[in-house]
């Protein structure tokens, strides 16, 4: 015992250590990540956004004062950026929008401001004359001032903008006539404009001439057809379309405005299409009680109603399905997704136009939030029924079969003795707690570990773990475990709560785990089961009670058990006595097996909620009109939540049978010594039997992945289209629901779902199949051609051969020259179904896919549609055969090695009518380039488009040029063109001569192998090449001397000149020790070069340098120069050669260019001394003021000074 | 006296006259040759600047619907069907409103202007018209972008060139009307806002009635946001994006 303390005591910190250490290596992870802040501005220009912070623009403002702020927040909690209404009354826009940050609001040159709802921001009708505008007063004043400053100001209220345009359109109007034509404006609008207005149309007045054709428009803000007259005068309504109806004005056909009808008429769309409306397999879409006849039922523009995936309602919604809004808008019908994982559901309602139950209505539907996460917590049916807060179902004792149990079981607790006293005791719960408050449609789970889970957003809300323990049956859980009273007087019999063993408790305790969320056992939307959601502990007895004694069986005195169908309650056939503790138990499985048994079905009857959908929950909708009629439904019977509520406890008294009358004296002492044998032989036991409710788990596998992107086949041979003709998305809730091999993945195409298992049971082993698609075969129309090129029936085929499904070899012929070819096609498994794959495409056989080109289809990832344009004469050649390999590889590599698909494309032989011309003005040199002056030859290379190859019988093909332009046969200079290399241009080139210094041009024409030659010069103007002057350097310095003298400083500038060469002496120099032929293989670069001066400053020591300065031109003029120069420092001091002092002037000649300087009194002291007048080379002077003494000293150019002052003296 | 004065005044004048037209019958084919010659000039120069005008248009409209079509589909961060879509309110956390973003004409003028300028300036291609018989000279573009309801007006003011001699054309202002409801799509792309932003919810039915099926307005919701995408009933090929995130339970 020590032990296993020791031991469990190890785990439990072995536990908490290690989900420590786990802990704190996800928060190193968190913070190697790019923070989250509000930005006020973007580097992007945005304001206000919650992005990653590197993206804050930190700058000072471009307005205003300091910098752009950053906070590590969300926008809204932040000064600069909180929520505001943002009011633009003074820009163009005068309007007021809510919920703008302070200084997105103040960038647009709005101002914000608490409240939008202040009368300047109320939009209204703005009549300007006889036009209308649905804008702000301060917007409306801004119209009058600008266009109609004389005429009344005119602001009504309105509460949309097409009521606004309308009352434009129904204003009365007359023709106004004035000296610029006749219109049809409001009588107020003719007197500002000084016309004569007249009640009449403008068209019937002779004097307007406006009698022309008319024409039939559409007019904004309005529904219906209108008349204009020839002056353009809208005469009014012409046609009425019913907007009521379905039919508005539309003008599409050009100058024919009729009405439409914008409905969706299920039977049209069918015949049009192939397919009608969704008519989903869980939905009877127009309630007449069949559920596959709403193909072809007609809708009304505005219609909508509830799209499910399957059954929905309390513990029915399967995992992975999601509520869908359908409607019908614009004569199509689409597909409004209610939020993810059933965070919102879809509720329907019939709406009414007015509160009479006859008057016409319209079906309506909206998804709503799904307030799930409080049920638990309600043990009332008035808390659970608050549909102000929360969307739960009480399910409670008070239907049929319910009550009908619960009648019975208080009908036995009522009967007496004959003393009065109750056979048995009985304790019920309250009456208003005698229940359980489920969520109204059970809400999804995100039951797998997302890849990114290391890395989520802190502020997202983490609430993947449904409380699916809520329905677990145990010791301290909500519901506590049930106890069956088993009691042996020879042999072991269940008497109380046996009804815990059975399936039927089992199926019943599992509903209500599904009732939480995606919990317990169930199916997916495959049809797939999987029961590890939830389990059952079956209590078997222990080593002192052997109840389940296979051998000596007994019978069970449960009439809850005995009444069930399968016990022998009608119908079925009653269990042999001796029998019913032995079935009971063998019964009992942890695991509820596979539904497709009799059990499943008998619960499903005990539990089925009929056809329940979310729309007869009686929520009623706020935001549609009052007077929508809901129809409440109560849940049904649930028989494990009516045994968890009741606690019967039985009683027997043996007083009872000490009360018998003598006669049955005898009887009472043979019941006394039974009695006696059972207290001395007897036993019993209280079994306790729990459950637990987990969350629920996908089936293994990943065999049914497709059905979230493709109709397809469930489990049990259905057919299944969870796509709904393509309306519904695949989502990533539905991928991991379809099995765990199933990965998602969003695509070009939307979010795709793929089976990722490549190992094992249903692993994907197959190579793709490909299927040319109709694109490709739709093409004959526009490239069918015969061998020849000429046009043939469209109805010639085009594909000698279809790559269909199996087949790997597809030819193509004849396709029309010089057109381009589109080949699409389709990737498939073996089961026809998509298959997502990435292919390649090369003209090489030997290739395998991962040596193939990466990017030549349009779709860049795992795709199953894979599309490409051959370009004609790039990747197709006129006349000649091209055959191209294409690989395709799933997410399992299957098809690397497989034999590639081949694709031989035959081009139509056209004859060639056109010249050649250069590829892309492919000529070397390019025209007008600048070539060295020492050029006199110069190879020039044209790259052409077509073959210009001489033949027999065309010996003149091929290129030539002449100094002027003349025609192709006069030109004098030829070409050399060899025969391209397959897949290679046709190249020709030729050596020109006797290059003259200056400019040069060459007309140039080329003849192709059909004969054709160039009618003008490939280049127009002229093919100009220009041979420069020679570029010189023609000076060099040293730190602006000589660089032979030497360098007496180790910091050198080295400037350099060049002149003449292709720009003016314009050139990049470099330096080099050896002698390099171009400036590129120098040793360094100048640092100021490319331009005719040069320098560069050098870091030096004492020593000799060798170096060659090359400089190398635009053209290519290369010109260089030896540069030898020795550095050696100046560490002497210089030496006084002569003192002399003509006049009242003292002379001082020193050995070297020095600075001099005197005293006349005290110690010389540089910092303190005078310097001479004139100093700085070699002789110095200085005026001598009257002085007799100068104490002199002098130091170099190199601060070496003079060790010792001298003393002159001025006799 | 008098008569003989007269009649030599009229011989004087009779050989002025037919000086004169002797000399308008000698001069006759130079006088011809120089007005067709600048009849012929002007019309080839102005034949040239009508093609370059034509250029430039093709040029604005190419780049302009390029610009416009970026902006309305991926011209954001969020990823949907191999676009990237512009988010325009942002969740406030704890709550199902949102902060929004404004999209107003005035700004995305300002800000495509400069951007569609280069754009245009590199489009344009004079090499086709250089190296002929006459002079092209050009100066800087300037182009104006205003975004209407209905449609998009480009002005390209680029002061252009051709000399011939004597002979001059020069360029006017270009104006390109794109046909792109841009203006239209944004004021209901504010609506949209507005309500989505302060209500928590918006429902695409309620708004496609009330804008008497106007539009085309569909809602998808890649968990947990919502991506809108907003097109005229009446030109369909013209598709605005955009994204409101919102929150959920789960992450994505």
């Amino acid at each position: 015992m020590n032990f296993l303390k020791t031991k469990a005591s190890f785990e439990i910190f072995l536990v908490v250590t290690l989900s420590i250490f786990i802990s704190l290596s996800f928060s190193k992870v968190q913070a190697t990540e790019v923070p989250k802040a509000c930005c006020e501005k973007t580097t992007t220009n945005e304001y206000c956004q919650y992005t990653d912070s590197s993206l804050c623009e930190t700058g000072s403002r471009t307005t205003g004062t300091g910098n752009y702020k950053t906070a590590p927040t969300t926008c809204d909690l932040t000064p600069f950026c909180k929520p505001n209404c943002c009011k633009l009354l003074n820009t163009e826009e005068h309007t007021c929008l809510p919920n703008i940050g302070t200084s997105s609001c103040e960038a647009q040159g709005g101002t914000p401001s608490p409240d939008c709802t202040t009368p300047d921001c109320q939009k209204g009708c703005c009549v300007v004359g006889s036009q209308c505008s649905y804008t702000t007063e301060t917007g409306c004043r801004t119209l009058f001032r600008t266009y109609a400053p004389n005429l009344k100001y005119t602001f009504n209220e309105a509460g949309s903008e097409p009521e606004c345009l309308s009352t434009c359109v129904k204003e009365e109007k007359g023709c106004c006539a004035t000296k610029n034509g006749c219109k049809q404006i409001t009588n107020e609008e003719c007197d500002t404009q000084n016309g004569d207005f007249s009640h009449a149309l403008c068209s019937t007045l002779p004097s307007c001439s406006c009698d022309g054709e008319k024409k039939k428009k559409c007019v904004e803000g309005t529904t219906d057809v209108y008349t204009y007259d020839s002056c353009g005068n809208n005469e009014g309504v012409t046609q009425s379309c019913d907007y009521s109806a379905g039919k508005i004005c539309d003008e599409s056909v050009e100058g024919a405005a009729t009405c439409i009808d914008l409905n969706c008429n299920g039977a049209t769309i069918k015949e049009k299409t192939g397919k009608g409306l969704w008519d989903s397999p869980a939905v009877d879409e127009n309630k007449d009680g069949k559920f596959t006849n709403d193909e072809t039922i007609p809708r009304k523009n505005g219609e909508s109603w509830c799209e499910y995936d399957a059954n929905s309602g309390p513990t029915l919604d399967l995992p992975g399905s999601r509520h869908y809004r359908h409607r019908c808008s614009n004569g199509k019908e689409l597909a409004d997704p209610c939020k993810g994982y059933r965070d919102e559901i879809c509720i329907d309602m019939n709406i009414h136009s007015d509160n009479t139950p006859s008057s016409p209505s319209l079906p309506s539907a909206r998804c709503i939030t799904n307030r799930f996460q409080d049920c638990g917590t309600c043990d009332t049916e008035a808390c659970c029924k608050n549909s102000d807060k929360r969307d739960c179902v009480w399910i409670s004792p008070d239907t049929t079969t319910q009550q009908q149990l619960l009648d019975q079981v208080k009908a036995e607790c009522d009967q007496k003795d004959e003393q009065g006293n109750p056979k048995r005791e009985c304790t019920f719960e309250q009456e208003h707690t005698k229940g359980f408050c489920i969520p109204r449609v059970p809400p999804g789970t995100q039951f797998w570990t997302p890849n990114d889970q290391n890395t989520k957003d802190s502020n997202s809300k983490e609430q993947s773990n449904i409380p699916c323990d809520l329905s677990s049956s145990k010791e301290g859980g909500k519901t506590p475990p049930i106890v069956a009273h088993w009691e042996k007087v020879l042999e072991w019999g269940c008497h109380n709560n046996c009804i815990a063993y059975t399936p039927e408790y089992a199926l019943t305790q599992n509903s209500f785990c599904n009732a939480q969320g995606d919990c317990g056992a169930k199916y997916n939307l495959a049809g797939v089961w999987n029961n590890e959601g939830f389990s059952r502990h079956c209590d078997k007895g222990d080593k002192d009670h052997n109840i389940n004694d296979q051998e000596d069986p007994s019978d069970v005195e449960d009439d809850q058990v005995l009444s069930l169908p399968s016990w022998g309650g009608s119908p079925g056939h009653p269990v042999d006595g001796d029998e019913q503790a032995k079935k009971l138990l063998n019964d009992c499985k942890e695991y509820i097996p596979d539904p497709h048994s009799q059990e499943w079905k008998l619960y499903k009857g005990l539990l089925d909620f009929g056809n329940v959908y979310p729309k007869n929950f009686g929520i009623q909708d706020k935001y549609y009109a009052a007077g929508a009629t809901v129809t409440p439904i109560i849940a049904s019977l649930a028989v494990g939540g009516f045994m968890s509520l009741i606690s019967p406890t039985w009683i027997f008294s043996f007083t009872t049978f000490l009360g018998l009358p003598a006669l049955g004296i005898v009887l009472a002492v043979v019941l006394a010594a039974i009695a006696g044998i059972i207290l001395f032989f007897g036993d019993d036991y209280n079994a306790t039997i729990t459950t637990t409710c987990g969350t629920w788990q996908p089936p293994s596998g990943g065999d049914y992945c497709h059905l979230c992107n493709q109709a397809g086949t469930g489990a049990d041979g259905t057919k299944i289209d969870l796509t709904a003709n393509g309306l519904h998305e695949c989502t990533e809730y539905l991928c991991k629901s379809l099995g765990t091999g199933c990965e998602f993945a969003q695509t070009d195409e939307g979010g795709k779902c793929a089976s990722k298992l490549c190992e094992g049971r249903n692993a994907d082993r197959i190579a793709p199949l490909i299927q040319l698609s109709d694109k490709t075969k739709n093409q004959e129309a526009c490239v069918t051609t015969n061998e020849d090129g000429q046009k043939t029936s469209c109805a010639d085929p085009l594909l000698k051969e279809n790559l269909e499904l199996g087949k790997r070899t597809a030819e193509v012929s004849f396709i029309k020259a010089n057109t381009d070819f589109t080949l699409e096609f389709e990737t498939k498994n073996e089961n026809r179904e998509k298959d997502y794959t990435q292919c390649r495409i090369d003209k090489d056989p030997r290739h395998l896919y991962e040596n193939m080109p990466t990017q030549s289809f349009l779709q860049q990832g795992f795709s199953s549609l894979h599309t490409l344009t051959l370009k004609a004469n790039t990747d197709l050649t006129t006349g000649e055969s091209t055959t191209y390999y294409v690989r395709c590889i799933d997410n399992c590599g299957n098809g690397k090695d497989s034999d590639p698909y081949v694709f031989t494309l035959h081009v139509a032989n056209v004859p060639d009518i056109e010249a050649p011309l250069l590829t892309e003005n492919k000529i070397k040199p390019e025209n007008n380039a600048l070539i060295p002056w020492q050029f006199t030859h110069q190879k020039v290379t044209l790259t052409l488009n077509k073959k210009v190859l001489s033949t027999p019988t065309n010996p003149d093909a091929g290129c030539r040029a002449a100094s002027t332009d003349l025609p192709y046969q006069d030109m004098n200079i030829k070409f050399s063109c060899p025969a391209p290399s397959p897949g290679e241009s046709q190249h020709c080139d030729h050596l020109f001569e006797n290059i003259q210094e200056g400019s040069n041009t060459y007309f140039l024409r080329c003849k192709s192998q059909n004969n054709i030659a160039n009618a003008q010069s490939l280049i127009p103007e002229g093919y100009t090449l220009t041979r420069t002057e020679p570029l010189n350097i023609t000076s060099f310095s040293c730190g602006g001397t000589d660089c032979s003298s030497l360098i007496r400083t180790l910091t050198l500038a080295l400037t350099l000149t060049t002149e003449g060469g292709a720009e003016e002496g314009k050139a990049r120099c470099g330096l080099s020790t050896i002698n390099v032929s171009s400036v590129d293989q120098t040793d360094f670069l100048f640092e100021h070069t490319d331009t005719s001066s040069h320098s560069i400053d050098l870091t030096l020591s004492e020593k000799t340098y060798h170096y060659y300065a090359i400089c190398e031109d635009k053209a290519g003029n290369i010109q260089s120069t030896k540069i030898d120069f020795s550095t050696e420092l100046d560490r002497q001091a210089p030496i006084l050669r002569s003192v002399y002092s003509p006049g009242e002037l003292l002379y001082v000649d020193t050995d070297e260019n020095s600075h001099c300087s005197y005293t006349n009194e005290g110690t010389f002291d540089y910092t303190r001394a005078t310097s001479f007048t004139l100093t700085g080379e070699q002789i110095h002077s200085t005026s001598l003021n009257g002085k007799n003494t100068f104490i002199v000293a002098c130091k170099d150019n190199y601060e070496n000074p003079m060790r010792l002052p001298i003393t002159i003296y001025k006799i | 006296m008098k008569q003989r004065g007269q009649v030599t005044l009229i011989i004087i004048l009779g050989i002025l006259a037919l000086f004169v037209v002797l000399f308008l019958f000698y001069a006759r084919d130079q006088i011809i040759e120089k007005v067709t010659k600048t009849t012929n000039v002007q019309q080839q120069l102005k034949l040239e600047l009508t093609q370059i005008e034509k250029d430039i248009s093709v040029c604005i409209n190419k780049e302009t619907t390029g610009i416009l079509k970026t902006l309305a589909q991926n011209g954001g961060t969020l990823p949907y069907k191999g676009n990237k879509i512009t988010i325009l309110c942002q969740n406030i956390p704890e709550t199902n409103n949102c902060l929004a973003t404004p999209l107003l004409a005035p700004s995305i003028e300002k800000e495509v202007q400069p951007i569609l300028q280069e754009k245009v300036r590199q489009c344009i291609d004079l090499s086709p018209f250089q190296g002929k018989n006459y002079e092209i000279s050009s100066g800087d573009l300037t182009l104006t972008f205003i975004i209407h309801p209905r449609n998009v007006l480009v002005s390209a003011d680029y002061p252009l060139t051709l000399k011939q001699g004597e002979y001059t054309v020069q360029t006017k202002t270009i104006t390109k009307e794109i046909d792109v409801p841009f203006g239209r799509l944004l004021t209901a792309t504010n609506e949209i806002l507005s309500q989505r932003s302060t209500t928590g919810n918006f429902d695409p039915l309620p708004f496609v009635l009330i804008h008497l099926n106007e539009f085309n307005l569909e809602e998808k919701k890649p968990y947990p946001n919502e991506i809108y995408s907003l097109s005229l009933r009446t030109q369909e090929d013209y598709t605005f994006w955009f994204a409101v995130t919102a929150q959920g339970r789960f992450n994505s």
